[in-house]
């Protein structure tokens, strides 16, 4: 009949994480965002098959504009009065050029005509260098492509610049890619951990439970159950969105992405996702522990402050060796979204990062003691709140 | 097991909820813990299990050889005044989470469901979801979770509640059988007429204090003023011969055969018979009782006020 601690907290956890998972709801998930990628993709054309082609009559001598779209008919000056007449009818405008200058009849401002517009100035602008005195070979030398290279210091002069542009774009997937998923992660913490203890706490589950677990073994295992389902949601989000980058790359350049993401990057990024899931969800376990009916409290609000470290690391993203950088990734209630973007970008000195695990790791244990010591103060009061002296009392004593 | 409760004190913010409270739980009966809402027997009881700690006084709890300052874990089931399940979970899935809580392996927990479930009549309802079920159902999956691990020692505050009179003699029959089986059982409810046939032992409180412990006799000791006797004779008597017996509200009925009144508890009764009995062919002389529910509902009114005056 003996249970350890271990045993204790792992059964939690498995109920917490089974408490959220229903399979029906997780295969529509999917289904909905494969659904929104697809929409995404196929966005350009769906908009082109309900987009109507525009007609426009042209009074101009020479090569006719080309836009998509839009059609362009040269018509004799005779039929200038008769084509602005059939404006709205046969035709959707009337483009008249004089010289070097343009006007378009048209009958009343609408969408098409923003995309057209710029498309005209165009036409001109060729139309006013073709009228230069230019032979082929000035003409040639104006079109020629100016490229611009690329010569990085910090690296080999031998190195392909390409190459390197290539992997800063890929560096730039990985961080964005590593803040929103963490983003998704806490979000998803912050919904099932607040469901998940004023439900309990609202349907008298509490008492009951309390002479079965200790208040830390019970909230340990509520923020690992809970830490596993936003693990989940992001391995299922970043699984669909690398599927469809990877989809998007064949059908447009051909053969499988590639992204620039070593071993360590990955494992380094782990380690930081799972013990920043594992910190903030302890936090939003204290506080949720504090609120009795999240329908009326006004303490639900301060339960979006975990999110501020995930905001605050977006900051740095391309800037990862400001001192900015350097501050968040060592901080322990932001290091957890800050380090991994610097390890993807730039190289971090071994001690920056294992103070940065070091105040991490202490944080966390930190943390968990306070969610249950919350959690056992907001209990003792038997449907009272605890005010924010108290909580503070208890923060301070922990 | 034994439990020792010595002189507990309990502050909530204004409010003493339990006020030098002492008293004793032997193995294996069944003690009824009474008293109006606010009596403090929730907090009692929460201190018991170890859910709070008392401010002052002390709980000690021996058990197999071992003393503890509240009931150990694994040694007891808790039904709670504030109880409630996962409401989106089934039955089963909800029993069975307590079931391994409490450290019982897959087998056992089967055993226990299989066997409770069926004894409350819910084999069936096994898969739905708990909110699914009346409150008297509800009630009844509590009560399972609260025995599954077929504790030594169940504290149930308020197990009637919510059920129905045939649902509340099923309960009353489970606890009997589990008083047969050798388990201490403490509760607190308000069927006084459930609790008299059930408990061994009362313990009444009334803001925060005992105001009467024992057995149901030590109880009308301690709290019924006065007793009713009824004595019947073959033949009449005149009720001007009683008037030298020390009665009181004396009536009589049937043609003077038969006779009621009430008598001061310092009366010896046998000495009372004895004189009765000289008056006539005395065919029956016994005692009735005040039911429990009328000593509960005068000893609380006394003691508001008591404490009134003390004001």
């Amino acid at each position: 009949m003996k249970t350890t601690y271990l045993s204790r907290i792992t059964r939690v956890a498995k109920f917490e994480f089974l408490r959220f998972f229903k399979w029906k709801q997780e295969l529509l998930t999917v289904g909905l965002m494969c659904f929104g990628f697809l929409i995404a993709i196929l966005w350009p054309m769906i908009i082109a098959f309900f987009e109507s082609e525009q007609r426009i009559a042209v009074f101009a001598e020479g090569q006719l504009p080309d836009v998509a779209q839009v059609e362009f008919v040269r018509l004799p000056p005779v039929d200038r009065q008769r084509a602005i007449d059939a404006i709205g009818d046969e035709y959707d405008g009337v483009l008249e050029v004089d010289g070097f200058s343009m006007t378009l009849h048209v009958e009343k401002s609408a969408g098409w005509q923003d995309s057209v517009r710029p498309r005209l100035r165009d036409w001109m602008q060729t139309r006013k260098f073709n009228a230069l005195d230019l032979d082929q070979e000035q003409r040639d030398f104006y079109h020629e492509d100016i490229p611009i290279q690329m010569l990085y210091t910090s690296r080999a002069d031998d190195e392909d610049a390409e190459a390197a542009e290539t992997e800063r774009r890929g560096r730039g997937l990985i961080t964005g890619g590593i803040l929103m998923l963490l983003f998704i992660g806490v979000i998803n913490g912050f919904a099932l951990m607040m469901s998940s203890i004023t439900q309990e706490k609202m349907t008298r589950v509490t008492e009951q439970l309390l002479t079965l677990l200790n208040p830390q073994e019970w909230m340990d295992g509520k923020i690992l159950g809970i830490t596993l389902h936003s693990l989940k949601s992001m391995v299922l989000t970043g699984g669909l969105l690398l599927l469809l980058l990877n989809g998007m790359h064949m059908a447009m350049v051909g053969g499988f992405m590639s992204l620039p993401l070593t071993f360590w990057v990955f494992l380094n990024a782990l380690f930081f996702l799972i013990v920043g899931l594992l910190l903030v969800n302890s936090f939003l376990a204290g506080f949720a522990a504090t609120i009795d009916d999240p329908n009326h409290s006004s303490r639900s609000t301060v339960m979006f402050i975990p999110m501020l470290p995930v905001f605050l690391s977006f900051s740095i993203v391309g800037s990862a060796d400001s001192a900015m950088a350097t501050f968040l990734s060592i901080f322990p209630l932001t290091s957890f979204a800050a380090m991994p973007i610097r390890v993807a970008e730039v190289g971090v000195p071994w001690w920056q990062w294992v103070l940065s695990v070091s105040l991490m790791l202490a944080t966390l244990y930190w943390a968990r003691r306070l969610a249950a010591k919350l959690f056992r103060h907001g209990i003792t009061m038997y449907g009272k709140e605890p005010s924010w002296k108290e909580i503070w009392r208890v923060i301070i004593n922990t | 097991m034994q439990i020792t409760l010595s002189h507990l004190i309990k502050e909530y913010a204004t409010l003493r909820a339990v006020n030098d409270v002492s008293f004793q739980v032997s193995e294996g009966g069944i003690i009824a813990l009474l008293g109006p809402n606010g009596a403090g027997k929730s907090s009692l009881v929460r201190m018991l299990v170890g859910l709070t700690e008392p401010d002052s006084g002390s709980i000690e709890v021996t058990y197999q050889g071992r003393t503890y300052p509240h009931l150990p874990e694994g040694t007891f089931g808790y039904l709670p005044e504030d109880r409630g399940l996962y409401q989106d979970r089934t039955l089963k899935q909800n029993l069975i989470y307590i079931g391994q809580l409490r450290g019982l392996d897959k087998k056992e927990i089967q055993q226990q469901l299989d066997h409770w479930l069926q004894r409350f009549e819910l084999t069936e309802r096994a898969n739905e979801q708990l909110k699914q079920l009346s409150k008297g159902n509800q009630q009844k999956i509590q009560l399972i979770a609260t025995l599954l691990h077929k504790p030594p020692m169940v504290i149930l505050d308020e197990p009637f509640s919510g059920l129905d009179p045939v649902n509340q003699e099923h309960v009353l029959t489970v606890l009997k059988e589990l008083k047969a089986a050798g388990v201490t059982i403490l509760l607190s409810a308000h069927q006084m007429d459930l609790v008299e046939r059930l408990a061994d032992e009362f313990v009444l409180m009334n803001r925060g204090q005992v105001i009467a412990h024992g057995p149901i006799d030590a109880i009308h000791q301690q709290l019924a003023d006065k007793q009713t006797i009824q004595f019947s004779f073959a033949s009449p008597v005149e009720p001007a011969a009683l008037s030298a017996l020390p009665l009181a509200g004396l009536s009589a009925q049937a043609d003077n055969t038969q006779f009621t009144a009430e008598v001061g508890l310092e009366q010896p009764l046998h000495e009372l018979l004895a004189q009765v009995s000289q008056l006539g062919a005395l065919q029956e002389f016994r005692r009735q009782r005040k039911p429990l529910h009328d000593l509960y509902l005068s000893a609380v009114r006394s003691s508001a006020a008591t404490q009134e005056i003390r004001k």
